[in-house]
């Protein structure tokens, strides 16, 4: 009975990012341009993908 | 920025994170939050991190020309008339700091002397360290190595 239980649950968790959600999967999360000079502005794009089933929406960049 | 807010699922975006070097030096570390409605993740952090260097000192293993005109004032003319520690602190300090480059004086007065002797006038090839003996184009005269050397052998 436990067992089954224990059964039911985890494959509950294993199921349960397939309901609607949006996921939000970035390709890095860190980038290190190296030496840069003062005369420059680096700039980089991280880029991400909604692997979800819904609708991921950006609502806020912050830098800090 | 984001270049769209709202992603359909399978959809690729991407956050631009600029950073402007002027007026900054050293080791910079940008964060940007990044918020969403995925449940899961709320909150991304990303991390961009960079050198800044002045536009002197951007080249590495550029030390070939430290006693040339234009880098003689801060390489050369502030350890005239020094010696010992004084000149090293002129001199040497700016590389044989705490930093990651070159060794610091509690490291190098583990080493013999003729060891530090050769290295001051002669340099060390592959490497930012220059020889600093007359002979070799520096400054230094061999009395001023001498007080080097001691100094370093009893910091």
């Amino acid at each position: 009975m436990r067992l089954i239980a224990f059964t039911l649950l985890l494959l509950l968790l294993i199921t349960m990012p397939a309901y609607a959600q949006p996921v939000i999967e970035f390709v890095e999360m860190k980038h290190a341009f190296g030496a840069v000079s003062q005369e420059t502005k680096p700039e980089h794009f991280f880029e991400f993908v909604n692997r979800g089933d819904q609708e991921l929406i950006i609502q806020k960049v912050s830098a800090s | 920025m984001a270049s769209l807010s709202r992603l359909k699922p399978g959809e690729k975006g991407r956050i631009q994170v600029t950073v402007d070097a002027a007026g900054k030096r050293g080791p910079i570390v940008k964060t940007v939050q990044v918020y969403s409605n995925d449940p899961k993740l709320p909150v991304v952090s990303l991390q961009v991190s960079m050198q800044v260097r002045d536009s002197v000192h951007l080249k590495k293993g550029a030390s070939a020309g430290i006693f040339d005109e234009a880098c003689r004032s801060c390489h050369v003319d502030q350890g005239r008339g020094k010696t010992g520690f004084e000149l090293f602190r002129a001199d040497c300090f700016m590389c044989h700091n705490a930093g990651t480059s070159a060794q610091n004086i509690t490291q190098m007065s583990k080493r013999p002397e003729s060891f530090l002797r050769r290295v001051i006038r002669d340099g060390v090839a592959n490497s930012t360290m220059p020889g600093f003996s007359q002979a070799n184009g520096g400054p230094l005269t061999e009395a001023e190595i001498d007080s080097l050397v001691k100094s370093i052998r009893n910091p």
